[in-house]
């Protein structure tokens, strides 16, 4: 099997960008965990690797393979927590949504895209697309999509960590 | 058009202006509240901006530094900004650059709020020299009233 690159984040990390000492969430904390778990990575490494039974052959995965795999830790641990956070247009939600795409690297005005759209713009420069006829190679593929799970994961955690956010987001869901 | 404050009242906005000032200053993590002070701020300077004391003020101090003030903002926000030395002008062009930056680069938005607003706020403070130094002489017409 090929070798995936990990470098998992030291939980002090966190706390030391996030410049709070304060314990994080039990939510924000199982997400964590999640994108710094190794069997989260291995995980996507398998779910990009498989028989195809409708081709008969190996299945090819590209950047949309990638997306697919990752949408529902991307739904549960980005776009549910930070649409609780951001629930509409107000200012407090924007800037919220800003810092978290100003974060990301996406530069973009957060009153014209949703957080959908800086997810997926996110995707589209982190992910590698291939060249059209050529599909990535599966071991740069697998590398990219945790990274980026990872880096949205994390980014989207601290957002919610400067906001004051995690408490009211797991009281929310009566965890 | 533009109006003269009663000095208690400038003094007033200048400690209000300072006060959201010091909140800016202390927000770099939360840039939700940060967003609030800036627009209290906004506020404020809006205010004082219309006394004549704080234009006469400002555009001293602009004419005799706006060359390193912008330097100062485009060392530390990446922004260029073109002082013209009238307040209303400039308070226009602040805010104008501020909303272009909050919910793009909010960080960099908050720094530039941070130090625009510190500038009215020293040529508001220039005015409180210069009312205490006409007190002393005995010219102030605002101390009899």
């Amino acid at each position: 099997m090929s070798e995936v690159i990990q470098t998992p984040i030291d939980i002090t990390e966190l706390l030391t960008l996030t410049g709070r000492s304060r314990v994080l969430t039990e939510k924000v904390k199982r997400c964590y965990a999640l994108v710094t778990n190794p069997k989260t990575f291995e995980g996507v490494a398998a779910s990009l690797r498989g028989y195809d039974a409708a081709s008969g052959g190996w299945f090819i995965p590209h950047a949309t393979h990638a997306r697919q795999v990752i949408q529902p830790i991307i739904q549960e641990c980005v776009v549910e927590p930070l649409t609780m956070v951001a629930t509409g247009s107000d200012a407090h939600s924007l800037v919220t949504l800003a810092e978290f795409a100003d974060m990301l690297g996406v530069d973009v005005d957060v009153r014209a895209v949703s957080l959908q759209d800086i997810i997926e713009l996110k995707l589209s420069s982190c992910l590698p697309q291939g060249d059209g006829k050529k599909p990535p190679a599966y071991t740069e593929l697998v590398n990219a999509t945790n990274n980026c799970l990872r880096e949205i994961v994390t980014k989207a955690l601290l957002a919610l960590e400067h906001v004051g956010a995690a408490i009211a987001f797991t009281s929310r869901r009566g965890e | 058009m533009a109006y003269e404050l009663h000095y208690a009242s400038r003094d007033a906005l200048i400690s209000e202006l300072k006060r959201v000032i010091n909140g800016l200053m202390s927000t770099t993590i939360n840039l939700q509240l940060a967003h609030d002070y800036a627009v209290l701020g906004f506020n404020t300077a809006i205010k004082l901006m219309g006394d004549v004391n704080v234009q006469e003020s400002y555009m001293k101090y602009c004419q005799v530094g706006s060359k390193l003030l912008a330097r100062n903002v485009k060392e530390n926000t990446g922004v260029d900004f073109t002082f013209t030395c009238d307040l209303k002008t400039d308070l226009d062009n602040i805010m104008q650059v501020y909303y272009s930056l909050i919910f793009r680069k909010p960080k960099t938005a908050r720094y530039f709020a941070m130090v625009m607003l510190n500038m009215i706020l020293n040529a508001a403070y220039a005015t409180q020299r210069e009312r205490r130094k006409e007190q002393e002489e005995g010219q102030n017409p605002e101390e009899e009233m």
